[in-house]
């Protein structure tokens, strides 16, 4: 059996802060942000945090895909900022929306695509009758160093997918393969509250490489070339990096811009490339191919190609467009920045 | 009994983050026919100890490519490379040796870029400049508002930059093989005002292997290493202009007045780690005014210069003094010159320390 999106949903907090704030508190030439392809980045509240957002962008997903509690069979919980180093967030997502105590539920940590991991096992699931829906949720209050140059990218957000039967679904999943290597370019050890990473190492043997490689793994495997794709996605550590990525593929600009978030909202990491692919499916015609590579440093990389259906233009409407939640937005100062996400250290 | 060039190999300068100092040690030697059976080896390396925690790398060098010949380590900042060949050519000179392979080899891409910018500002003096903040772009800036104010346009300084991209675009081991333009300064990083990244070396990893012989002629070609000298210069802190490249100056003049060297009709490679270096010195030696035109100079920096071949530190002497060889004789990838001379000059630092070496054709 063949497995397809059925629906999905979104969250982006609204408070954006400044890459220029960011580049003149820390000392940073006033180029960076344009060099980087960043305007700003999103910023969870203080009462805001992995779990909540993932809830409410799964909670769009299943009013998308018009399908209840009782019949999602497994929760996959995409992040690397869970708020409990031990207690799943799968669980209290789950239960929150109502689903089913008889389910496959758990947390995954692969850097940025755990998530992309999560649709995989979701296609796998499916597609092996082992489940009818499994939803899959990506989403990160993203680390970053204060003063680090991950600190004008690391935001905020979430987004969902259900995954179910292709005949029933609105987004058909029609390929997807997986690249893996043991690739150290990013990283947080034990007790240590920031993420560190090999700067010049993350991009050519790490991101480049894994995206590059899983995208023509899946080009070769189902004999599609890069100009059969309407749309490219990839997952987006920086507004730059994936055009880079298509430019070596072969890929027209035009066709990654439209699922390009990361410059209006920032990295949300494993948020990143599913929000394009979100915002790509609320745009997309019918019949349109979409190549989706999502990334986690470690590393590896998920590619996809989804075709749109007739259908999709029925659940569009359902739930809030990830456009309109990028343009949702509510300029903060770096002093908010630390506030909301806790990185002052105090007594309470 | 003289010292000749009969061959070398290059690995492409680039981020190598899949080899060792071992790796690419071996790549190049193992693609150096000449270089097999030496009597001699001289490695020339600038970081290893701070880049690969290894002392005595020319030992473990030796010992990696399986061959149990003497071995010595070179070590004279940026200019190692050129530095191995002096010491080579007096090997053979001597009739200590009758073949020596210069080997120059740096791995940089061990750690990010800012500590490998770190240990690299080590050639400074640690203690009154690199602890006071003082960094080699520092030291390019200075140089690059010192020739403003004389005059120079901010473009002769970037013109430098995208004639060394172009050129680079034709060597196969250059790193950079892309070309810019002056419009892209205005948008570049800045590294130290005025200087950007542009006007900046690329640092890359990187060996090169040159075989020299006492008896050139049982092989295809030979280049003569005909001259070598090196000068040291004032610490740039004690100059009245840091632009003042007086060692360099001494030498390249030298090579006029003793050998009738005129760059304009030899291939020549200068040392740009920043565009203001070469602009200051082709200036003082009288090849060009603030006008900055460099028409007439056809061999200058065919490699593409530290600017864009790539800067491997220690090991860039080594790949300037192959890729004159390679343009005296016969070229590469279809670039060639009707040159019998070459000059390689190299420097440590703004001038710190610098050194020169004519090569001519032999056969």
């Amino acid at each position: 059996m063949k497995a397809g999106i059925r629906g999905w949903g979104a969250y982006i907090p609204r408070f954006r802060l400044s890459a220029l704030e960011i580049a003149s508190l820390w000392g940073y030439d006033s180029r960076i942000p344009k060099a980087l392809n960043i305007v700003e980045k999103s910023v969870a509240e203080e009462d805001e945090d992995a779990v909540t957002m993932g809830w409410y962008a799964a909670k769009v997903a299943l009013r998308r895909a018009r399908v209840g509690g009782e019949e999602i069979d497994a929760v996959f919980f995409g992040t690397e900022s869970k708020p409990y180093a031990v207690k799943p967030s799968a669980t209290i997502v789950a239960d929150a929306l109502g689903i089913k105590r008889r389910k496959l539920a758990s947390d995954m940590e692969f850097a940025c695509r755990a998530a992309g991991e999560g649709l995989r096992i979701g296609v796998g699931l499916v597609g092996g009758g082992f489940a009818q829906n499994v939803l899959v949720i990506g989403s990160d209050t993203a680390q970053a160093n204060p003063g680090d140059l991950l600190d004008f990218t690391a935001s905020s957000g979430a987004v969902a997918f259900v995954v179910g039967p292709e005949g029933s679904s609105v987004a058909s999943i029609e390929a997807s393969v997986t690249y893996v290597t043991d690739t150290p370019d990013f990283w947080r050890r034990d007790r240590s509250p920031y993420p560190e990473h090999g700067e010049i190492f993350t991009g050519e043997p790490a991101y480049f490489h894994h995206i590059i490689s899983a995208a023509k793994l899946l080009m070769e495997e189902t004999g599609l070339r890069p100009s059969d794709f309407d749309y490219a996605i990839f997952h987006q550590p920086n507004g730059k990096f994936p055009l880079q990525v298509a430019r070596t593929l072969g890929i027209p600009q035009e066709k990654v811009l439209p699922g390009l978030v990361t410059p209006y909202i920032g990295n949300t990491y494993n948020a990143s490339a599913l929000l394009g692919l979100a915002k790509v499916l609320e745009e997309a015609k019918p019949g349109s191919r979409i190549l989706t590579v999502t990334f986690g440093s470690g590393a590896g990389s998920d590619a996809f190609s989804i075709v749109v259906k007739d259908s999709i233009a029925d659940v569009v409407n359902l739930g809030p467009r990830v456009a309109d939640m990028i343009g949702y937005r509510l300029p903060i100062t770096y002093a908010e920045y630390t506030k909301f996400r806790n990185l002052l250290l105090r007594n309470v | 009994m003289g010292a000749y060039i009969v061959g070398g190999s290059v690995v492409k300068v680039d981020r190598h983050f899949e080899y060792g100092y071992r790796d690419l040690a071996y790549k190049a030697l193992s693609s150096c026919e000449v270089c097999e059976n030496p009597d001699y080896v001289v490695v020339a390396s600038a970081l290893p100890e701070l880049m690969a925690h290894q002392v005595d790398v020319g030992v473990h060098i030796v010992q990696w490519t399986g061959r149990r010949v003497p071995v010595v380590r070179v070590e004279s900042g940026e200019s190692s490379g050129v530095a191995a060949v002096e010491v080579a050519s007096s090997l053979i000179r001597s009739g200590a040796a009758r073949k020596v392979v210069v080997l120059g080899v740096e791995k940089v891409t061990e750690y990010p870029t800012y500590i490998a910018n770190r240990m690299y500002s080590l050639i400074l003096d640690y203690e009154f400049e690199v602890l006071r903040g003082v960094s080699p772009p520092v030291y390019a800036a200075l140089a690059m508002k010192e020739l403003l104010r004389d005059g120079f346009s901010r473009e002769c300084f970037s013109s430098w930059a995208v004639r060394m991209h172009e050129n680079a675009t034709r060597i196969p081991h250059a790193m950079l093989r892309f070309k810019i333009s002056v419009e892209l300064f205005k948008d570049v990083q800045v590294l130290a005002e005025p200087v950007t990244l542009y006007d900046s070396f690329a640092l890359g990893d990187g060996a090169s292997a040159i075989a020299l012989s006492s008896e050139p002629s049982g092989y295809e070609v030979a280049v003569e290493v005909k001259y070598s000298s090196s000068e040291v210069g004032l610490p740039a802190y004690s100059r009245d202009r840091v632009s003042e490249l007086a060692a360099s100056t001494k030498l390249l003049k030298q090579l006029g007045e003793r050998f009738g060297v005129d760059l304009r009709k030899v291939v020549v490679e200068l040392h740009d780690s920043y565009t203001p270096y070469p602009i200051a010195l082709l200036h003082s030696l009288g090849y060009i005014d603030i006008r900055c035109e460099l028409d007439g100079l056809d061999y200058l920096n065919l490699s593409g210069g530290l600017k864009a071949r790539g800067h491997p530190i220690g090991a860039t002497g080594a790949y300037q003094v192959y890729e004159v060889f390679k343009l005296l004789t016969g070229g590469f990838n279809g670039l060639s010159t009707n040159s019998e001379v070459g000059v390689v000059h190299s420097m440590s630092g703004p001038d710190n320390l610098s050194r020169v070496l004519l090569l001519r054709r032999w056969k």
